[in-house]
């Protein structure tokens, strides 16, 4: 069973997005703040991070780009969510897999996790 | 030499004086011209000229022949005070014999002189200060000299009074006033220039005219730093008009502000740059503004998008789940609902965007083919209406353009043609690539667009008024912000129609 990490500030979007995988069969993570990401990446595991750049105080784009450095987690493929719409080529350009834009067609989103972790 | 020789010469002498005194740009310049002339024309050893400061104390404006040790001694010892009126010259033939100076005696002695005498420099009526003339020996002064004295006072008033009335109207004006030499030094500085550049006065920032740039990090709009060469004033001096963003960081001080330059050279009689005249104006409120402005709608786009993108995720999932026929119908209503409050909060904000100024384009080299099929899939995906070609095959080429506008472009034309063509089921995109451009259109076979309203479908917030608009209903933004985001890559858009027969969106991107 793959495992999906969703990091979100908001409880609404992580949910749904927990619903809806689960739905189509993953195991879902759920993570409200970026601080201990690497830790909870360590322990959980996943096949794949789907990852917020806009929460207070951590900057996604910064853990995107500490992720991709670290050895460790390097190979775990990254998908920015954000309702910001402009952000894509700069979530890119940190070294994000792909880019998700809120609000999100649920087959947008299944499309896209079975893409990166098959 | 006989005594009307000797006049002629004295008056030539006196006009060469007046004329390069007048022509001095800085007032240290007339100073030093000044004393040269006063040297020769009364033919002393030491001269000097003082001015009253702002406290009402006479100071050494420039000399010629006296020791610090002199002017630090007798500095603030004058009898005139600023409301002293009508003051005679003071002539003292012979120090030595001299009852009325008694403490300074001893110090104008042992500097070599023995004779000394002081004249007015007056400004209307009020004294501005004087201009001393030494001798080393004892010596009589003869009326023409007092007289040629006086009328040299007389010029030298003149032309500082001329250049404190300009000084004040610059220091009057809210916006910073430098002029820079041929070196990029500065030789003027306004009070505001001063101020703004953390010095307290326009005296303290001219005290190192070249040392002014170390203080500052200087940027441009986009962050990067600005090249010391690119500032207007250095361009003026290499003979060219400009005015630049700039934004600078005052290292000691710690504070930013925005300005905007302008500079313009200003040439000698041959023709050569001789300075840069520059005027800074401050546009930092603006610019935080700007920059506020800008927080803002990004924080409203974040702050509306995620409840709309839980309210759809959750209508998404009870929809696929329900089984009952009305609550999936009532679902599906919901889910249109919310993509069309989804549509409504994007086009707000993108044109926000685009009033403000702030529609900026990020620029990328992208397969515009790939992205044509990748929207008509994507539509095919979550609306399964109607059918979309791309004729002729998608073509692998390559534009420079900002991916996600131009994705916006393309739904909201695949949208406008799916929403007014209820009763067909067809949709086809070309794309045809011309040495200069691309162009893509958009074809449905719909109920079309009236003639009267052709020429109006770009505007903000037009709709056409039918049945359909009424049951669909936008802000009426999407084509306008579709026409600004072509606009702003140099592209062009248009539409051809015919009312029951369908319509054809075409719009151009530029290829190089």
């Amino acid at each position: 069973m793959k495992k999906i990490l969703v990091c979100d500030d908001d409880d609404g979007i992580s949910e749904v997005i927990k619903v809806i995988l689960e739905g189509a069969g993953y195991n879902v993570g759920v993570l409200n703040n970026g601080r201990s990401i690497q830790k909870k990446i360590t322990q959980f595991k996943p096949n794949l991070v789907l990852l917020d750049l806009w929460m207070p105080g951590i900057d996604g784009k910064e853990i995107t780009k500490i992720l991709k450095k670290n050895k460790n987690f390097s190979k775990i493929p990254i998908i920015v969510v954000s309702a910001l719409n402009d952000t894509r080529k700069i979530a890119l350009d940190c070294g994000a897999d792909d880019f998700l834009s809120k609000p999100f067609e649920m087959n947008s989103l299944l499309f896209m996790v079975k893409k990166y972790t098959s | 030499m006989s005594s009307s020789a000797k006049s002629i010469e004295q008056l030539e002498q006196l006009y060469k004086f007046s004329e390069v005194i007048n022509r001095s740009s800085a007032l240290d310049d007339v100073y030093e011209q000044a004393l040269v002339a006063i040297k020769k024309l009364l033919k002393v050893d030491k001269a000097a000229i003082l001015l009253f400061d702002s406290d009402g104390v006479m100071r050494f404006k420039d000399y010629l022949g006296l020791s610090k040790k002199y002017r630090k001694a007798v500095e603030g010892h004058s009898p005139w005070k600023k409301d002293t009126k009508n003051p005679a010259p003071v002539l003292v033939s012979d120090i030595k014999r001299e009852p009325t100076l008694t403490h300074l005696k001893k110090t104008i002695l042992s500097e070599g002189i023995q004779s000394l005498a002081f004249f007015p420099l007056l400004a209307k009526d009020s004294l501005i200060g004087k201009f001393m003339i030494y001798y080393n020996v004892p010596h009589n002064f003869t009326p023409e000299e007092i007289e040629l004295a006086t009328i040299m006072g007389r010029h030298i008033s003149f032309v500082i009074n001329k250049r404190k009335v300009s000084e004040e109207f610059l220091n009057s004006i809210n916006d910073g006033i430098t002029i820079q030499d041929i070196s990029g030094g500065l030789v003027f500085v306004n009070n505001t220039a001063a101020i703004t550049s953390g010095y307290k006065s326009a005296e303290e920032m001219l005290k190192n005219p070249k040392k002014w740039v170390n203080r500052f990090e200087l940027k441009d709009e986009q962050g990067n730093p600005f090249e010391l060469d690119d500032l207007p004033g250095r361009k003026a001096l290499r003979g060219i008009s400009s005015q630049a963003l700039i934004q600078y960081k005052d290292l000691k001080l710690g504070i930013s502000r925005w300005v905007v330059i302008k500079a313009n050279p200003a040439f000698d009689e041959e023709g050569k740059v001789k300075m840069s005249i520059n005027i800074i104006h401050d546009v930092t409120e603006r610019m935080e503004l700007e920059k506020r402005k800008d927080e803002f709608i990004s924080t409203a786009s974040h702050e509306l998008k995620t409840p709309i993108a839980t309210l759809k995720g959750f209508a998404q999932i009870l929809e696929m789940q329900v089984k009952d026929q009305n609550s999936k119908y009532y679902l599906s209503k919901i889910n249109g609902q919310i993509d069309r409050l989804s549509m409504l909060v994007n086009d707000l904000l993108d044109v926000s965007r685009i009033q403000s100024g702030k529609l900026r384009l990020k620029k990328e080299k992208f397969n515009i083919g790939q992205l044509v099929e990748e929207v008509a899939s994507d539509f095919h995906l979550v609306k399964n209406s109607h059918k979309i070609v791309v004729k002729n095959g998608i073509p692998k080429k390559y534009i420079y353009g900002d991916k996600f506008r131009i994705d916006e472009v393309l739904k909201n034309l695949l949208s406008n043609a799916i929403k007014f063509s209820p009763r067909s089921d067809k949709i086809i995109i070309t794309l045809k690539s011309n040495p200069k451009d691309l162009v893509i259109a958009v074809r449905d076979f719909g109920i079309g667009i009236t003639k009267r309203n052709i020429e109006r479908v770009f505007e903000p917030f037009f709709q056409p008024s039918n049945r359909i608009r009424q049951s669909f209903s936008g802000l009426g933004l999407g084509l306008y912000i579709s026409s600004q985001i072509v606009e702003q890559h140099r592209g062009k858009i248009w539409v051809d129609s015919k009312k029951g027969k369908g319509t054809t969106f075409y719009f151009s991107l530029p290829v190089n």
